[in-house]
């Protein structure tokens, strides 16, 4: 243990540490720099007056100050702020004491944290520090932490404990409905609802969906609800909802979902809080229908209050208030039994789920009171019923009774009541006024309505309408106190069917002793008046039919005795019916004809076949004779015994005539038709011979007028040739004749096409105009490259007719127009169509050229007719004669307006 | 054959015969022409019967016809040749005035080879001619 004298040699040597400067080694002072000065750690000895002995560079480095200038300078001097500060007081106490101490300190100058380790010996302190600024602030921020965890996890054990001990089911789920959270209440809930006993544990829950938990259609519609909040961000507060478990208990739950939001305020899933309040909704239910009940005694104690009415009228009226007494009114039936007579709502029907309670009146059993449900419903006290439903069904039969008990004090003919219900007439007392007071079981049936429905109603409504007063009829007798018996008429029933009955009607006394009401007796004669009807219809008309036959019809009993028979017969013998009856044919007629009329009646007896046969007969009555056909045919009974002739004689003279004159007719119309068939016959052979001859006549000229033709032009050309050299006269007359030979060619042409049109038949189809004026007009336009040539076409119309003929008409118009023409400029065709009020067209090629004189205007639709010369315009003088040909064979006409040098107009009206 | 067959020509009418032959001239056709005057005559002719009873044996290149023809016509005498088998494959040409839609028809379901009408202008007819021999006695091969 030394100190160097020099500046090397001042270095202090610590004792017990590994990185001090161990004595044993003999060091020599250079080595010690150079380990001084390479080591990492900083390092500086001070002498006992705190004069820095040394600095390595590493601690200039940290301080900032070059280490030379360092050495012999004071430390406190140099490091002012730190005096009483830990480094000073630390560096003091090792000094003093002599002990090394190791010290970690933040030295605020700087900001940074050193650790200290400082060697004392007696000559000063030898001082190794680090900057351990960087490990400190982790360690620093790792407690921080730490603690920070520490708190949260504190916090959460204690936010869980108290959710926990909430009674409501609290949970949370993530954004893809995941549960991340369920408290006990929930846990315990789910269990209920899955029908378990024991709680789920939260294992068995977290991270999993309803539908892993729930079955599928309660998974559904938790996941709607879920997705309007976790998707749509929506708000669910207090949602009442009915459930029922697995275990088919019920439950009613209050139920709130809110979305849950991160610091960013994006929606992570949601929390849900469900309280259960069946309890309270269950005694708001049992309030209501405590207060049903009420309200219905009430109202039945108030109608029953009524006295002097009938029951009859009054126990209907109670049947909809007890009905909705009931728990389920939609679904509740009453009937009420008094007296033999039922009283029920509309929609009864039998069914098991019945409460009944008995009717007394002084303790006798007069009917009882019923109530059932239409469909099951839960268990309830008795059945499907409360107790307190019970008690008042109960108090409903014992009022029932008491009023029942008072109005037959107060109402003696509804002591009559329970009798007409015994009897199976329909027997009903009405008061005068009409209304119904009893309506019995044989009444129902009769009239087709039940009593509820028509007591206290007017008995007219079953009155037909020609029959309404019948009942003030009944009154002025009924008040006398006169019954009236047997009085047939009609009635009505509500579904329109019409009876016929038969009404017995007794007076009845009030208890003041005045008739105020009536008994009536009813029976159903329907079917003895319609009996009545169809037999006296069917006479009726057999008579109608007898009387008015046009034959002659008698009916004679197997011994030939006259029965009856009808206005002719009586005019063949000329005395009346009565007259007639009960006598014989040897009464009437010869003794010889009436025996053979008696044979043949006999023969028709034996038989049973009619017998027919022809004869003259002279009628007594004015004498005239006619030709009859007379059938007698044998006539049984219902039990097959004959019970007569039936005779029928039909005049049937005009037969005989027509048929006579109808076989002259026929006669005479075959030889007529014979004659007709002949003259057919000529006729079209004259004409098949006419059109032979024209045919023949065509022939003829297409034949043999051209070759006369071909031979002149052929022997002038060959004699031209002849010629060796023409003069030009020659050469022209030459010319002359070929042009005229070829001219006349092209007319005989013309003339066989004129004729040949004239046998062509007419089909006729629809033609448009339109497109067929169009294309005639499209082949001039090339005209337009040597011709100032204007074509005007207006809109024309679709007409009947044959398309190649009316081709001819237009092209033979268009190219006279565009002919006429040539010598004019500009020229103008124009073709359009007037509509004439007779729904004809009228059709019009108009042009600007040469025109014609109208004194002329009859001639232009000739043959060969030509209005100008062939040098002007040259044509073989047919084009409209064909043109008119046509028009005419169409039923149409043509014809022309024009004026010399101002054009022409041809119309067509077709 | 060594021999040029002649092309038979069936016309009453001098006039036409006399026309048609110089047109066939001026043609300088090397065939012979023989010229019968009606259509019994073109039988006649075909079958070596009547006046021509010792005529050399040789078929006609072609027979012309005119349709109105004395005793029988020239529709009779197509019928004739083309129901014949010996006859029938010698072509037959209608040469006439006759533009009439049923002479037309007729012949052609009788089975005539041509049909044609008589210019009136002799220039065409020339033409109509030439080309008829051309046709007929030079391109046509014949059996």
């Amino acid at each position: 243990m030394h100190i160097f004298e020099d500046e090397k040699n001042r270095i202090m040597t610590p004792k017990n540490t590994d990185e001090a400067v161990c004595p044993a080694f003999h060091w020599d002072s250079e080595q010690l720099i150079s380990i001084l000065e390479t080591m990492t750690d900083a390092f500086v000895s001070l002498d006992k007056n705190w004069c820095y002995t040394y600095m390595n560079q590493r601690a200039g480095e940290i301080f900032g100050r070059d280490p030379k200038t360092m050495i012999g300078k004071h430390i406190w001097t140099e490091f002012p702020e730190e005096i009483g500060q830990p480094f000073h007081l630390n560096f003091e106490k090792a000094m003093k004491e002599q002990i090394f101490i190791q010290m970690e300190e933040y030295y605020p100058p700087y900001d940074k944290w050193f650790e200290n380790r400082i060697h004392p010996s007696k000559e000063g302190l030898a001082i190794f520090f680090q900057d351990i600024t960087r490990r400190k602030k982790t360690e620093l921020a790792l407690k921080e932490s730490e603690e920070k965890f520490r708190a949260l996890a504190e916090e959460r054990a204690l936010f869980k404990t108290m959710i926990n001990h909430i009674p409501s089911s609290v949970f949370a789920k993530d954004q893809q409905f995941r549960k991340t959270a369920a408290n006990s209440a929930h846990l315990k809930q789910m269990a209920n609802a899955l029908g378990l006993n024991e709680p789920l544990t939260e294992s068995e829950v977290i991270g999993k969906t309803d539908f892993d938990i729930y079955p599928g259609k309660t998974a559904e519609l938790y996941y709607q609800e879920d997705e309007s909040v976790i998707k749509n961000g929506e708000t669910i507060m207090n949602r009442e909802q009915y459930s029922i478990n697995a275990a088919g208990e019920s439950s009613w739950e209050l139920i709130s979902k809110i979305p849950l939001k991160n610091e960013q305020g994006k929606i992570i899933g949601m929390v849900g809080i469900a309280h259960d309040i069946s309890e309270l909704v269950y005694q708001k239910h049992i309030l209501n229908e405590r207060l049903k009940e009420l309200r219905c005694l009430y109202r039945v104690t108030e109608i029953l209050q009524e006295i002097n009415v009938h029951p009859g009228k009054i126990i209907p009226k109670l049947i909809p208030h007890i009905v909705q007494a009931y728990q389920h009114p939609e679904f509740t039936a009453v009937r009420i039994l008094v007296e033999g007579i039922y009283f029920q709502s509309d929609n009864f029907m039998e069914t098991p789920w019945i409460q009944s309670s008995v009717i007394f009146v002084s303790d006798k059993e007069v009917g009882k009171i019923e109530v059932l449900y239409l469909k099951e419903m839960p268990e309830n006290d008795e059945g499907p019923f409360y107790k307190e439903e019970r008690a008042l069904l109960d108090s409903l039969a014992r009022m029932i009774g008491q009023f029942i008990d008072r109005s037959t004090k107060a109402q003696p003919a509804y002591l009559l009541t329970s009798l007409l219900e015994l009897s199976n007439d329909a027997i009903v007392i009405i008061s005068l006024d009409g209304t119904v007071v009893t309506w019995n079981k044989g009444a129902e049936q009769l009239y087709g309505t039940p009593a509820r429905e028509i007591i206290g109603k007017n008995i007219t409504v079953f009155y037909p309408s020609d029959l309404k007063n019948e009942l003030q009829f009944f009154d002025s007798k009924l008040k006398q106190g006169e019954s009236i018996s047997h009085h047939e008429t009609k009635r009505r029933r509500l579904d329109g069917s019409q009876m016929d009955v038969s009404i017995n009607l007794t007076p009845l006394k009030n208890g003041e002793g005045i008739f105020d009401s009536f008994l009536a007796i009813s029976h159903d004669i329907t079917e003895r008046k319609n009996n009545e009807r169809v037999i006296e219809n069917e006479r009726s008309r057999l008579r109608t039919l007898i009387q008015t036959i046009p034959d002659l019809v008698w009916l004679k009993d197997p011994e030939g005795v006259y029965l009856t028979c009808n206005p002719q017969f009586e005019r063949l013998l000329g005395v009346q019916e009565t007259e007639i009856i009960g006598k014989t044919d040897f009464h009437f007629a010869s003794k010889e004809n009436a025996t053979v009329f008696r044979k043949e009646d006999l023969e028709v007896i034996k038989t049973g076949k009619p017998n027919i046969n022809l004869g003259k007969l002279t009628f007594v009555s004015d004498g005239h004779t006619g030709f009859f056909e007379t059938i007698k045919t044998p006539m049984y009974d219902s039990k097959g015994e004959v019970i007569g002739v039936l005779g029928i004689a039909r005049n049937i003279t005009e037969i005989q005539q027509s048929r006579e004159a109808l076989a002259e007719r026929e006669k005479q119309l075959s030889i007529l038709n014979q004659t007709l068939e002949n003259r057919v016959e000529e006729r079209t052979a004259e004409l098949e011979a006419a059109n032979k001859d024209l045919e023949a006549f065509a022939y003829s000229v297409s034949h043999d007028l051209r070759s006369p033709l071909r031979h002149i032009d052929g022997f002038s050309r060959l004699l031209r040739k002849t010629i060796t050299e023409p003069s030009s006269e020659a050469i022209r007359f030459f010319d002359k004749i070929s042009e005229s030979s070829s001219k006349m060619s092209s007319m005989i042409d013309a003339l066989l096409n004129f004729s040949r049109l004239g046998r062509k038949p007419v089909s006729k189809i629809p033609v448009n105009l339109d497109t067929m004026v169009k294309q005639i007009v499209d082949q001039y336009q090339p005209l337009k490259e040597t011709r100032n040539i204007d074509f005007k076409i207006g809109k024309l119309p679709i007409i009947q007719g044959d398309p190649n003929l009316l081709q001819t008409v237009f092209e033979n118009l268009i190219s006279n127009a565009v002919k006429f023409t040539s010598n004019t400029n500009p020229a103008v065709v124009e073709i359009g169509c007037r509509n004439e009020k007779d729904d004809k067209h009228v059709i019009f090629i108009k042009d600007n050229g040469a025109g014609f004189d109208m004194a002329y205007a009859d001639k232009l639709f000739n043959v060969f007719q030509r209005l100008h010369t062939t040098d002007e315009f040259e044509g073989t003088g047919i084009g409209l004669a064909n043109v008119k040909q046509i028009i005419q064979k169409h039923g149409a006409s043509i014809y022309a307006e024009g004026k010399v040098n101002h054009g022409a107009t041809f119309y067509i009206a077709i | 054959m060594g021999k040029i067959p002649p092309i038979l020509y069936a016309e009453d009418n001098e006039n036409d015969v006399e026309l048609t032959l110089t047109a066939f001239r001026e043609c300088k056709l090397q065939n012979r022409i023989d010229v019968v005057y009606d259509g019994q005559q073109v039988i006649d002719y075909l079958t070596y019967h009547g006046k021509f009873n010792d005529r050399p044996e040789e078929k006609p290149v072609v027979i012309l016809l005119d349709i109105k023809m004395p005793k029988m016509d020239g529709i009779q005498a197509l019928k004739i040749i083309k129901s014949d088998e010996n006859l029938k494959t010698i072509p037959v040409v209608m040469l006439t005035s006759s533009s009439m839609e049923k002479d037309l028809i007729e012949s052609y379901n009788l089975g005539v080879n041509a049909y044609v009408v008589k210019p009136v202008d002799f220039t065409e007819f020339l033409e109509a001619v030439k080309k008829i021999g051309f046709f007929w006695a030079l391109i046509n091969k014949t059996v």
